[in-house]
């Protein structure tokens, strides 16, 4: 119960606690020294009784208020604390019917965009004149991919959760055509979707559109859609080789030696390096990390290998064999992997001092697209 | 018109003047009917009844309540005596 003590100081005391206590219940009265006691009555009576007791001449040496009442009363005294509290509630009744936030579940093909948009363009905001079932009949008529929606508002969130319509693809934004990703000739087709823009036997280049996103209807109205197809290319796989009759090669001789440099940041500490006595040669660098701690020491490898010329002398027709083999390699090189070879040959061109040998091989790809 | 109370009051007078007073474990002593206060300390407690004084003495005594009509006194109450 909320109280308030008062301790005095005055003469005759028990005379004039007499008079108060008639008009007001005295509670803990006690009597510390001659002229000096105390006692508790109702808070809500502290202020009559304070008035009496400085009629009476009492110096009052404590005024103590006790309970939860008179600290709430004392803080909603403190005028700034009053103002901030009262603004706040204000505040919160101004802004509590407001739909703060939107949220969507469910979504896949639809974005939060579009239906909150939709939402936030054609309903008010305020919670308690928002009619839910509207929202919902809107929602459901105007986005026909929506099977089933429910909208529920939860504080000042407005949930939408809806399920959408198993739709075709063809519903949804632009589709591309599908490009060659390589050279070769069209030998067979089967469309699936889309317009065909090559023909078999015809050769098409990388990059060349080969299925258009769209088909004509009988108005020939255009209809886009997801161009679908089997298409089957005879691809052919490339190699080239050169010969010369006389010819300068270069070949190291086997002699090398080593320069070695230590670098700390890039910068070399230390280096072990001797003149090249080398006419002809070619290096190889090797970079070590001597330590991992924090100082990047690091160990340069510089090997000089000396190189020699030499004269070969050899006719194409002796070299016939090894060079067609090495054009085949070529043309492997630039086939697809367990490609099934269909055909291959090769062309020979002459010229002066040495020849040029083609060779091609053939085979077959097929490339589905869904 | 027949009013109970005054009534009573009227045929009782003098039981009302009276005053009782109940001791409970000489810890707590409560009196009706007092006059008034007439001194306080923590050994002495004194107050007015009608036809004399009461007189209460004890260790650490102090007035638990203090009313128009009511008096409750608590502490280690030694002796009661009327004057």
């Amino acid at each position: 119960m909320a109280s308030t003590e008062f301790k005095i100081k005055g003469l005759n005391q028990e005379k004039n606690l007499n008079i108060i206590s008639k008009k007001y219940k005295i509670n803990e009265l006690k009597r510390h020294s001659k002229n000096c006691s105390s006692f508790k009555v109702s808070f809500f009576q502290a202020k009559k009784v304070k008035k009496l007791l400085l009629s009476f001449g009492y110096e009052i040496l404590e005024e103590k208020n006790h309970g939860v009442l008179p600290n709430i009363i004392k803080t909603l005294g403190n005028i700034y604390i009053l103002s901030a509290i009262i603004v706040s509630f204000v505040v919160y009744l101004a802004q509590s019917p407001i739909i703060w936030r939107y949220e969507l579940l469910g979504e896949e093909n639809l974005t939060q965009a579009e239906v909150v948009g939709f939402v936030k363009e054609n309903f008010t905001k305020n919670k308690f004149a928002l009619n839910t079932k509207a929202v919902e009949g809107a929602i459901y008529d105007n986005f026909e991919e929506i099977s089933f929606v429910s909208v529920i508002i939860r504080g000042q969130t407005l949930i939408i959760n809806i399920k959408e319509k198993l739709l075709p693809d063809e519903i949804y934004g632009d589709f591309e055509p599908v490009i060659a990703e390589f050279d070769g000739k069209v030998t067979d087709i089967n469309l699936i979707s889309g317009t065909m823009n090559v023909k078999v036997n015809e050769y098409v280049k990388k990059g060349d559109v080969l299925v258009l996103p769209y088909f004509l209807d009988g108005n020939g109205e255009v209809n886009p859609v997801k161009p679908s197809a089997e298409i089957t290319f005879e691809v052919y796989g490339e190699g080239e080789v050169v010969h010369y009759d006389h010819n300068i090669e270069i070949r190291r001789t086997g002699n090398s030696y080593e320069n070695r440099e230590v670098q700390l940041f890039g910068l070399t500490i230390y280096a072990n390096q001797q003149e090249s006595n080398f006419d002809l040669f070619e290096t190889e660098e090797q970079i070590v990390n001597l330590t991992n701690s924090i100082l990047p020491l690091k160990l340069k490898r510089t090997i000089y290998y000396e190189l020699e010329e030499f004269e070969v002398n050899e006719i194409f027709e002796e070299a016939e064999e090894k060079i067609l083999f090495k054009a085949r390699e070529k043309a492997l090189l630039n086939s697809d992997d367990y490609a099934i070879i269909k055909d291959e040959f090769y062309t020979v061109r002459h010229f002066e001092g040495g020849a040029s040998v083609n060779y091609v091989i053939v085979y077959e790809k097929t490339i589905s697209i869904t | 018109m027949f009013n109970f109370f005054d009534e009573i009051k009227s045929k009782n007078q003098n039981m009302l003047d009276t005053f009782q007073i109940i001791n409970m474990s000489n810890k707590i002593l409560y009196a009706e009917g007092h006059k008034g206060l007439v001194s306080l300390s923590k050994e002495l407690i004194s107050f007015k009844v009608k036809g004399g004084r009461i007189v209460v003495e004890g260790e650490e005594m102090f007035l638990l309540e203090l009313t128009e009509n009511t008096i409750k006194i608590s502490g280690k109450i030694k002796k009661v005596e009327s004057f």
